[in-house]
């Protein structure tokens, strides 16, 4: 009942902040696109609630089923752009080889000897919509194309349904202490693959909603790396510190998810407002918004710096539960555990740094600095709906930080409650420091003493201008650079020409693209393709030939029928 | 006296990934030079003082000589090759830095895992020299491989051979020090011969390339290739 | 007691770049520009006003005090007296998690300017300290299994001095290892040069190009420490737990941290900084180093 509780809580929250914000972003939508929207909109929720609340295994597949097709009606809105009909197709295709999958694993599921087969293809079923590599590789392409309310509610809230389905399946697995290590391990590998591999891919994004679609991944993956590291403990016999491991990644895991469903659902209407106010959503083509849309500014940074993890906000905390419980692995003293924490801990904690370093491009890039276009710099602030639904969404997870501490203290009392309540107090003491060190500084220097009058330094540059700026493209490439073996970023180089004294104009553009489709997939459907030409040996379009097929098989059958 | 023989063994570790890791000609003889003078020290410092009382001569002589030729003589040498080649101060890596560290690394694991496999407790005098001798002797077969320039070979030559000598002091202590003193002097004609080489194959083809050296078996083929 | 030596530290801190100033003065044969200079300088910016450029946003404003704030509260986690501290249950993920915050807004004040250069070190921040993260939690994890608790002020110190004579192998590795990330932490020689007036080689200065008066005065002494609390980490985990009183113990970790920054004024003495595209290689090496500590700490 309070897992239904837990994850029914996104689909409401972000839900409800979607629809406000929404009112606002379909404004200039012409009249009769309007009630297809709300229908599929809708229709999302309510299937989504229907998954949570599905009595049985069939009425769960028929709602999960119903989900991805509404959702899929959403991510078609734009219909007339050839990019939107193409991540329709994409996402429609992922939806329907997950259902094959889960219905697969709902077979497997009634015999009690197929336990893993039943494992693995829920793992391939519930990845596709959660996006575990190389399954995620209809987020990148669904999330920018639909519109921002949709992708708030798809990426916050129905993503994470996946972990749902697995817990309500497949947890507790206690009764078959075998497959928990391979399931775990399954679980943990996956996570790390899918946080680093999200945050990676992530971070030389120019596209700001392509960015948070990967950083979905990356959360994903932070989950399911809590996940397998609770089953990885809940498989070892042990006493008391192998049952709090087991609690503590596992709170972590479900906190994360509700702190990932809150922020992410509020940066990803950030990004809509951006893009109903600039027109677009190329961060080398933004900048400077913070002056011109304070609120929309203000709340994108402070979500940003909740969803990466950094106290005293409430994303913290939920990695606070699984580092905690990654350094008891550590000390477990059963080798497996302690592999699977040190993997935890140092997979953990590059995801982190990765991700500040992601969060502070996206807000740097959009907006910091000066307006790299026009459109940029002609932006206003939006209606006030769309940023008090973001106000909303951050002001709960804040309201998360008591209902972190209530939800550790009731299931794992000990060292976890007291760790946290530390984290928490010491959070406010950091509020309360920088209110007091700002405060000393606003008397040093009072705001009208000295008028900001002077231009940035740009050390001796008499007119910088914004071009001079680093651009988001720029602020990443090291990273992007170090990591190109993975990336592989095709890089457009056109060089100058003409005489070095009055030299053309000369371009770098950088794109990274996923690697799923053109690495995994494609590959995989032309391998499936090519052998079912092969088939086609048998379609010849004589009718004599069939009557043999047919007789054939039926004889084989006799035979096999009567040899038993 | 253990616990400072582990101390040094982590140092002399430490060298070995740096060492994979370097760019630079200067450094990587420094490097080696390093691990001369703490094979010379190993020794001393393995030697169980408490039961055994204060070493022989034999063991302060051959850790003295050890030190001096692996630690001052033949870096000397090298960098006066070098020097006399004018070789370039950047190694040429045909495996690139990043992954020579990798590589290193994982020499490094997979020495621990035959070390602690080998069970060999009775005549060992520190439990980490073994693993710590098959780092030295992989990475130094590794740079051999993974590097262009006719120096490194040497270098990596001279890291193998560190390697044998931490085997050496860290398995069979008395003993295992006469024939280290053997094999040392083969190493020390060996290197002197090659730094003639060295400066013999730079005055002939201006370089100390060995991949220039790969033309001198294609002559046939060229020949061949050519009367086609 | 525990409060005294919190006081003690925080004024300490501007002591130690001017230590590692000296100590390069004195490899360099100069006469230095003295041990208190930082506390001159301080005292000077506290009484300047903070122009602000016509870019920047409220973002540049508070970016220096949240930065300081956040050093300051890690700060008070550390246990720097005697027992338990104020803060038994401080994880060690968060002691590094606020110095985390504080850089967040540290990049984000520079990239607040607009400026090339400001972003071309924060750039390299981001990149760096990314690469730091997981030796740290490496370096943590081990710590852990040598005390046996996941709490700061457990964790530091708190183990049997047979640890020395047992693991003094994985204890130098993990030594190494983290003092290279105070290094690069600290953006010290060899990662990156303090000294340097060009700011296409600067990192931690190159950030805060823009910054003047009380806003310089927060992040420099923020700087220092930061600093002086990597330094007490590493000489807290490095020394045992000893059979001294708890004066005499406090005397060895001031003893320790102005010791580390001697270390680190002939470090930069001795080498120079490196290139910038050779620092992940290092980072990378040390990831290698800090795993081996760990590992061997464990099989052996």
């Amino acid at each position: 009942m309070q897992t239904k509780l837990l994850f029914t809580l996104p689909i409401a929250a972000v839900g409800a902040a979607a629809a406000l914000h929404a009112t606002a972003y379909l404004h200039g939508e012409a009249k009769n696109h309007l009630p297809r929207f709300w229908a599929f909109f809708l229709a999302t929720l309510a299937s989504m609630l229907a998954v949570v609340y599905a009595p049985g295994k069939i009425s769960f597949l028929l709602a999960w089923e119903a989900m991805g097709l509404s959702s899929a009606g959403l991510v078609a809105f734009e219909n007339t752009e050839k990019t939107v009909r193409r991540a329709t197709w994409i996402y429609l295709l992922a939806c329907h080889a997950g259902a094959c999958a889960l219905m697969l694993a709902g077979v497997f599921l009634n015999s009690p000897d197929a336990f893993l087969a039943a494992f693995f293809c829920a793992i391939v079923g519930f990845g596709l919509k959660i996006g575990f590599p190389p399954f995620h590789v209809w987020l990148p392409e669904a999330h920018p194309a639909a519109p921002a309310p949709a992708s708030a509610v798809m990426s916050g809230a129905m993503i994470p349904l996946g972990f749902y389905g697995l817990l309500n399946f497949f947890w507790p697995v206690s009764t078959v202490v075998p497959y928990n290590t391979t399931a775990g391990l399954t679980l943990i590998a996956l996570g790390v693959a899918g946080a680093i591999g999200g945050i990676l891919f992530a971070l030389p994004q120019v596209n700001l909603k392509k960015l948070l679609a990967f950083s979905s991944v990356e959360n994903m993956g932070v989950i399911a790396m809590g996940l397998g590291l609770a089953l990885v403990a809940n498989s070892r016999d042990g006493g008391s510190l192998f049952s709090e491991i087991y609690v503590l990644s596992f709170t972590g895991a479900l906190v994360h998810v509700m702190n990932h469903a809150l922020l992410k659902g509020a940066l990803f209407l950030g990004a809509g407002s951006i893009l109903r106010q600039t027109g677009t959503l190329d961060q080398d083509r933004l900048g400077g918004l913070m002056k011109r849309m304070p609120f929309t500014g203000t709340l994108f940074t402070l979500n940003a710096l909740g969803l990466a993890g950094l106290p005293p906000l409430n994303g913290f905390l939920g990695e606070l539960l699984i580092y905690t419980a990654g350094f008891l692995a550590v000390r477990s003293g059963s080798p497996l555990l302690v592999a699977a924490g040190f993997t935890v801990l140092a997979a953990l904690a590059f995801t982190g740094g990765l991700a500040a370093a992601a969060y502070c491009k996206a807000i740097g890039a959009t907006f910091l600095g000066e307006p790299r276009s026009k459109a940029a710099a002609d932006a206003i602030e939006t209606p006030k709906r769309m940023w008090i639904a973001q106000l909303a969404l951050f002001l709960g997870s804040v309201a998360m930080i008591p209902g972190t501490i209530f939800i550790v203290h009731k299931f794992a009392n000990g060292i976890g409650e007291a760790t946290l309540l530390t984290a928490a107090t010491i959070g406010g003491a950091l509020v309360l420091m920088t209110a007091a060190l700002v405060g000393l500084r606003r008397f040093l220097c009072p705001r009208g003493a000295v008028k900001p009058q002077c231009p940035t330094w740009d050390c001796g540059y008499h007119e910088p201008t914004a071009r001079m700026a680093y651009t988001a493209t720029a602020f990443t490439q090291p990273l992007a650079d170090l990591f190109a073996f993975a990336l592989r970023p095709r890089k457009h180089l056109i060089p100058f020409k003409g005489h070095p004294a009055a030299p053309t104009d000369a371009a770098l553009v950088t794109e990274t693209d996923d690697r799923a489709l053109a690495g995994f997939w494609r590959p995989l459907f032309t391998f499936f393709a090519r052998a079912f030409q092969r088939a086609h040996l048998l379609q010849s379009g004589s009718l004599h030939l069939y009557i043999l097929l047919i007789l054939i098989t039926v004889v084989v059958l006799l035979v096999a029928a009567f040899a038993s | 006296m253990t616990s400072t023989a582990e101390i040094l063994l982590a140092l002399f570790l430490l060298t070995n990934i740096v060492l994979a890791g370097t760019g630079r000609l200067r450094q990587a003889i420094r490097l080696v030079a390093v691990q001369g003078w703490m094979v010379g020290l190993l020794p001393i410092l393995l030697w169980n003082w408490t039961d055994a009382g204060a070493p022989g001569f034999r063991v302060w002589a051959v850790a003295f000589v050890n030190g001096a030729v692996k630690g001052v003589a033949l870096p000397i040498l090298l960098r006066y090759a070098a020097d006399r080649a004018k070789a370039n101060f950047e190694l040429e890596p045909l495996v690139g830095f990043r992954l020579s560290q990798v590589i290193a690394f994982a020499i490094a694991s997979a020495s621990f895992a035959i070390g602690k496999a080998l069970h060999i407790h009775e005549t060992v005098a520190s439990e980490l020299a073994i693993p710590v001798a098959f780092t030295t002797m992989g990475t130094g077969l590794f740079l051999i491989c993974a590097r262009r320039k006719a120096i490194t070979q040497v270098l990596g030559f001279l890291a193998f051979e560190n390697g044998i000598a931490v085997f050496g002091s860290g398995i069979l202590l008395e003993y295992g020090l006469v024939v280290e003193l053997g094999i040392l002097l083969d190493v020390f004609v060996l290197v002197f011969v090659l730094g003639i080489a060295i400066y013999q194959i730079n005055r002939t083809f201006s370089s100390i390339d060995t991949d220039k050296l790969n033309a001198l078996g294609d002559v046939h083929l060229m020949h061949r290739h050519q009367s086609n | 007691m525990n409060i005294l030596t919190f006081l003690l530290a925080a004024l300490l801190a501007p002591l130690l770049p001017g230590i590692v100033n000296q100590t390069k003065a004195f490899f360099a044969g100069r006469r230095g520009p003295g041990l208190f200079r930082l506390y001159f300088d301080l005292a000077k910016l506290m009484r300047k006003s903070c122009p602000r450029s016509t870019t920047s946003t409220w973002l540049f404003d508070i970016a220096p005090s949240v930065s300081l704030a956040a050093t300051a509260i890690a700060a008070m986690l550390f246990p720097w007296g005697p027992g338990q501290g104020t803060f038994a249950h401080a994880s060690a993920a968060l002691f590094f998690y606020l110095l985390g915050t504080g850089r967040f807004f540290t990049v984000l004040g520079a990239l607040d300017t607009g400026s090339a250069f400001e972003g071309m070190g924060a750039s390299r921040e981001v990149q760096f300290s990314a690469l730091v993260e997981p030796i740290v939690f490496v370096i943590l994890g081990f710590l852990v299994c040598l005390s046996g608790d996941v709490n700061l002020p457990g964790m530091l110190g708190d183990y049997d001095g047979g640890a020395w004579t047992h693991h003094a192998f994985s204890l130098i590795l993990i030594a190494v290892a983290f003092f290279t990330i105070l290094l690069c932490e600290n953006c010290r020689v060899p990662f990156d040069d303090p000294e340097t007036h060009l700011e296409l080689t600067m990192i931690h200065e190159a950030m805060i190009l823009d910054n003047a008066g009380p806003d310089l005065a927060f992040i420099l002494y923020g700087a220092a420490l930061k600093f002086e609390l990597l330094a007490a980490f590493l000489v807290a985990m490095l020394v045992p737990k000893l059979s001294i009183g708890p004066e005499a113990k406090t005397v060895v970790l001031f003893g320790g941290i102005l010791a580390t920054a001697v270390l680190v004024g002939i470090v930069e003495s001795v080498i120079a900084r490196m290139r910038f595209l050779k620092t992940p290689q290092v980072l990378l090496g040390t990831l290698m180093v800090a795993t081996l500590g760990a590992v061997l700490y464990i099989l052996f």
